[in-house]
């Protein structure tokens, strides 16, 4: 299991809570911060459509839960990109230890 | 358009306060009341966190505790808002989404307008800076929080005319991010207070000044009326929800 916090800043500030179990799937995540999101449930739909997710594609996909949704003082794509990274490269080091 | 406005300045606690903004939100649009703005004051002193934040990361929680500060979360997103009972004034609005307030950005920066005409009134200059920030010699004064539910929105903010700004500072946790990106050290750096900018001004001329500032921003006619029955029939149904550490600490 691997917890790690990513802070961004987009005007408001995000952060990004993530533990990744051991296969490196999202296990838990909590998207928080000062920002704006209308409505407001639809990041709680992000994150429950996140959690499971292994691969980027996933989390590409879990992504259109906000297609409709507005957003003030947070960019979508960055965490969105910080989140497949961490995904990607607990992937990647789980493969290169394995080797 | 005609304006109703509330002026509840004998002050509450915070979890009535955002009970009945809530219920505001709700019975305006059930079409229960009319369009409605409120100006309130918190009693006894407290905080509030944006809905998206997480407790630990927005407020010191051991000094609040030590300190029997209450706080709750509300419906809106934002950030951490520290409600000094003898320096802050607080408004919230519920009204239809239409026309220019379709825009969420656009209709943030009219509702603000409000609070920016208002202390023009009281000889000050001051300026929207978005998402949601008014300043003073740039600094904020103000900051405002709106959720939109079913074609209604309810924007609710501050307006600090003598908040202690050492008690504001322990209360708050900001990212040291945060501060940095906006050039300060210290949440005490990034904010003023109309006290001193212009000295002393009474409530009851700062809630005149924000409804001539309404007014004006709303290109409203605004009457004064007073909560009702209903109301408080509605925002006691709310109250509990935030009361509970499961809503409190929901992230």
């Amino acid at each position: 299991m691997k917890s790690e916090s990513i802070v961004l800043r987009h005007g408001k500030t995000v952060k990004i809570d993530l533990v990744l179990s051991d296969d490196c799937r999202v296990q838990e995540i909590i998207i928080s911060g000062d920002f704006f999101i209308y409505p407001e449930e639809s990041l709680e739909g992000l994150e429950e459509r996140l959690k499971g997710c292994g691969e980027p594609a996933c989390v590409e996909e879990a992504f259109k839960t906000l297609e409709s949704s507005t957003l003030l003082g947070v960019n979508l794509e960055d965490v969105k990109r910080r989140i497949a990274e961490a995904v990607e490269k607990c992937t990647g080091a789980r493969g290169g230890g394995a080797d | 358009m005609r304006l109703r406005a509330i002026l509840d300045l004998g002050g509450r606690d915070v979890y009535w306060q955002m009970a009945i903004d809530e219920a505001l939100l709700v019975l305006r649009r059930e079409g229960l009341i009319p369009d409605t703005l409120r100006i309130y004051r918190f009693k006894p002193s407290a905080v509030t966190i944006g809905y998206f934040q997480r407790v630990r990361d927005s407020v010191n929680l051991g000094f609040l505790e030590e300190a029997g500060i209450p706080f709750t979360r509300r419906i809106t997103g934002g950030g951490s808002v520290f409600h000094d009972e003898n320096g802050e004034l607080t408004y919230s609005v519920v009204l239809p989404i239409k026309g220019d307030l379709t825009d969420v950005q656009e209709s943030y920066r009219i509702i603000c307008d409000g609070l920016v005409k208002a202390l023009e009134k009281l000889g000050v200059k001051a300026e929207f800076a978005p998402v949601n920030d008014i300043l003073v010699q740039g600094r904020k004064i103000s900051g405002s929080a709106q959720t939109r539910r079913a074609g209604y929105l309810l924007q609710h903010g501050t307006l600090m005319y003598a908040t202690n700004l050492d008690l504001l500072e322990k209360t708050l946790a900001a990212p040291r991010e945060k501060l940095e990106s906006k050039g300060v050290r210290s949440i005490r750096e990034r904010v003023v207070t109309l006290e001193q900018v212009i000295g002393r001004v009474s409530l009851e001329e700062l809630a005149e000044a924000l409804l001539q500032g309404f007014a004006k921003s709303l290109n409203a006619e605004v009457y004064v009326d007073e909560l009702s029955e209903r109301e408080l029939e509605a925002a006691s149904k709310l109250v509990d929800k935030y009361r509970d550490p499961g809503w409190v600490f929901k992230r």
